[in-house]
């Protein structure tokens, strides 16, 4: 069985380093980008199977990331997982990322590297369990 | 002591009514019962409709003693006229209080009228018919004789009813005119006409009737210029003089007339003529004079509340514009000309569209069908701005714009929309505030929180390698641990910022004046940034006046402003950039001149470089990272400490910063005004 791989983007070196570090470490492949431009040509080259993504990032901002890989990413980007890893909580902001498509949505001060970890695998196993049917 | 007043009220009532009835007696010539002049009637009226019914028996009692010892009538006759008179009193008294107001009969002319018609006309003939059929039935009358005793009788009564009973009515219910100096004249004036006139009536040319009516002139006079009161009073007066002098056989009447009889009754239907049209001239005229002095009152109420409206109106703190159905301008306050520019009689009648242009938020005019006035008046209700509608400016006279709060309200009348009240204010400070609150909040929200989840995240990893016995990754538990270590320093940094801008804002801000050496903290705070410039490869270079300037400031804020732009120079300049520092004395100042070869500034931006959470368009761009708080504080520092702060900057070129302070600090500096002394006690807590 392949590694699932995933997608981190994240303009926080320190976050970034470490959830790359710790997916790893949990039997990920990473990539990682470090704002939504690099994200959406990491994203549309390596086609992971899952997308951690802040929403504020310099150049372009998560939500856009996540329109454009939809838009530009044909199959893959139509049906690829993505999970909002940011420190807004607000509703508007929640409603736009639902919008584009977000299968979760986490506060960053309010959960727990393990509980990012968990909430990763929970989606993977049901968009496997998906394809299956 | 009630019963005994009400005894003597009975007393006094059948007293004047037996002295009255005793005297008209007297003059019966035709009959012995029967008198052209019986004041007893107005009497016995007046004494029920003031005292109330309940003195019948006085009334009762007085017409039986007048007429039982009158000419020897048969006790059963007398019983029955003094039946008929307190018949006729009681009916007349009811009559009046029930269609015509009572004791206040003389008010108002149509009671007048009734008054005449239902005391003077009608009931008397209860009493004359009732009285002559009595004797007639008694064998005191001849059957030949009966009408014109009938109609003596009943004069008699319209006499008293229409002359006695005013004058009592008006005595007792209070009449009261203003006496002046003015009207007592008037009064002395009307006494000797009236008196001339009775010398040339009664004792001048005998014999012409029409020679009374010279008295009409003085009559109306009187019913004009004065009261009820007066007018019956005169009237009275007049019936008892020209009674006496018809009695001793002088005056227009006696001669007139063949007998007495006759004379009296003319006399009579004359004053009661008279009587009438009087009274209601003079009700007519009170009535006008009440009616002028209420139209009067309203009038100064109506200016009194015009003045408080205006006053309010004028007061009022918002702007005030009144439309009208055809969406005229009808009313502005002064405060709505101070908001749009245009003083009022340049805009007044003038169309509220022509004058007044409503934009979006992008400077687009508002169509006319979305413009808040056409919804007021289309959909009939109150029409306010607020969080559901876009914000709308108003476009000033001088072409500027403000954002405007306001609340519309359609004038409504019997269902119809004839005009608009609109109240409205410049909203810019709200819309402001609101910017800056929540502005601060996704400042909270990002910037505090970020680094909160850093620590949390590291320390979490680190509390997991604690828990694996014996597989320490030393290496990691230390890049953590550094993680941990750098982002709460710039946690603290930001926090630092935070309350530097609420000193700001409170302006609590306190000066402590040292001194101090530009060059050593410069360098100082070089060194301390030094990894910052080195990592990012960025060359520093520095250039002081020799020997080294010393200034008087507070060394503490210094280092605040110098710390600021430096980490700005540094953060949004590439790598490899270049960054200067220039110090350079002047007479009064000392100058700093920050110069870094980085991303700068747009142009359309430079006006907001210093408002607070203000960060340049590219900024954002290049990293989320940033509270926009930082020159907003550095010129903020700078002011306080009496200087000021300048800059130039080209994009993708470069930004430059000259700050000026002043060599010694000035007055302001060190302490703080004294109204800031209770707001310190805060602050030093913070």
């Amino acid at each position: 069985m392949r590694k699932p791989r995933i997608l981190i983007v994240e303009d926080e070196p320190a976050i970034l380093r470490l959830l790359a570090k710790v997916f790893s470490e949990e039997g990920f492949e990473v990539s990682a980008a470090e704002d939504g431009e690099k994200g959406l040509a990491a994203g549309l080259f390596g086609q992971p199977d899952i997308v951690l993504f802040d929403i504020v990032m310099p150049n372009m901002d998560g939500i856009t990331m996540l329109t454009r890989m939809r838009r530009d990413g044909g199959k893959w980007g139509k049906g690829v997982k993505a999970i909002v890893y940011s420190n807004l909580s607000y509703n508007e902001t929640r409603d736009e990322a639902r919008e584009a498509g977000v299968a979760d949505f986490l506060v960053k001060v309010n959960v727990r590297v393990d509980e990012v970890i968990r909430r990763v695998r929970e989606e993977l196993a049901a968009s496997m369990s998906g394809e299956l049917n | 002591m009630k019963k005994l007043k009400q005894i003597s009220l009975f007393l006094l009532v059948l007293a004047a009514y037996i002295i009255s009835g005793k005297l008209g007696l007297q003059l019966a010539s035709i009959q012995a019962n029967a008198t052209p002049i019986w004041a007893p009637a107005g009497i016995a009226t007046a004494a029920l409709l003031i005292l109330g019914y309940r003195f019948w028996p006085a009334i009762f009692l007085g017409a039986f003693i007048t007429n039982i010892t009158t000419g020897g009538t048969p006790v059963a006759a007398t019983l029955a006229i003094a039946i008929g008179n307190t018949l006729e009193a009681l009916l007349a008294a009811y009559l009046v209080n029930r269609f015509a107001n009572g004791v206040r009969a003389l008010d108002k002319t149509d009671n007048v009228f009734r008054f005449a018609f239902l005391a003077g006309g009608v009931s008397p003939m209860v009493s004359a018919t009732i009285g002559v059929t009595s004797l007639f039935l008694a064998g005191s009358l001849h059957a030949a004789d009966f009408t014109s005793v009938w109609s003596t009788w009943w004069l008699g009564d319209v006499g008293g009813m229409l002359i006695i009973a005013p004058f009592l009515l008006a005595w007792f219910t209070d009449h009261a005119i203003e006496w002046s100096t003015r009207k007592i004249l008037e009064v002395v004036a009307l006494a000797a006409l009236l008196f001339a006139f009775a010398l040339f009536a009664f004792k001048g040319t005998p014999g012409f009737i029409f020679v009374f009516y010279l008295f009409i002139p003085v009559f109306v006079w009187v019913a004009f210029r004065f009261s009820q009161r007066e007018t019956a009073t005169v009237l009275f007066a007049m019936t008892e003089i020209t009674l006496y002098e018809t009695l001793h056989g002088e005056g227009p009447f006696i001669n007139a007339a063949t007998t007495l009889n006759a004379a009296l009754l003319l006399f009579q239907a004359a004053m009661v003529t008279i009587a009438i049209t009087m009274f209601a001239l003079s009700a007519a005229s009170a009535e006008e004079r009440k009616h002028a002095v209420a139209t009067i009152r309203a009038n100064e109420r109506m200016e009194q509340e015009k003045a408080v409206d205006a006053a309010i109106i004028a007061s009022v703190g918002d702007g005030l514009i009144v439309t009208d159905q055809e969406g005229n301008i009808a009313l502005v306050n002064p405060q709505a000309e101070k908001f749009l520019g245009w003083r009022a009689e340049e805009i007044v009648g003038k169309k509220y569209y022509d004058v007044i242009q409503v934009q979006n938020e992008d400077g687009v005019t508002v169509a006319l069908s979305e413009r808040p006035l056409v919804k007021t008046v289309a959909e009939r209700k109150r029409i306010a701005s607020g969080p559901m509608f876009a914000t709308r400016y108003y476009v000033r006279k001088d072409g500027g714009r403000f954002p405007v709060s306001f609340t519309k309200t359609p004038v409504m009348l019997g269902g119809e929309v004839i005009g608009t009240i609109e109240i409205f204010r410049d909203a810019t400070k709200g819309v402001e505030i609101d910017r800056t609150k929540s502005e601060f909040v996704s400042l909270a929200a990002h910037q505090l929180r970020t680094p909160l989840s850093i620590i949390a995240m590291h320390a979490e990893l680190l509390k997991k390698q604690g828990q694996l016995f014996g597989n320490h990754d030393e290496e990691m538990c230390v890049d953590y641990a550094t993680e941990i270590h750098d982002v709460a320093m710039r946690m603290a940094d930001l926090i630092n910022d935070l309350l530097n801008v609420s000193r700001i804002d409170t302006q609590t801000l306190v000066v402590t004046p040292g001194s101090v050496n530009v060059r050593r903290l410069v360098d100082g705070i070089l060194r301390e940034m030094a990894f910052k410039f080195s990592s990012r490869n960025i060359t520093v270079r520095t250039n002081y006046p020799d020997p080294a300037p010393e200034l008087v400031t507070d060394p503490h804020l210094l280092e605040i402003i110098v710390e600021n732009l430096l980490g700005n120079a540094v953060k949004y300049t590439p790598e490899g950039g270049r960054v200067s520092i220039v110090v350079r004395e002047e007479e009064l100042d000392i100058v700093v001149t920050i110069t870094d070869t980085g991303h700068g500034i747009p142009h359309a931006q430079h006006g907001e470089v210093f408002k607070k959470f203000f960060r340049a368009d590219n900024a954002r761009r290049m990293a989320s990272e940033g509270t926009g708080l930082g020159l907003y504080i550095v010129k903020s520092v700078v002011e306080r400490l009496g200087g000021s702060i300048s800059f130039e900057s080209r994009e993708g070129e470069g930004t430059s910063f000259v700050v000026h302070i002043p060599k010694t600090s000035a007055e302001g500096l060190g302490i703080p005004e004294e109204d800031d002394i209770s707001t310190l006690a805060v602050s030093s807590s913070l």
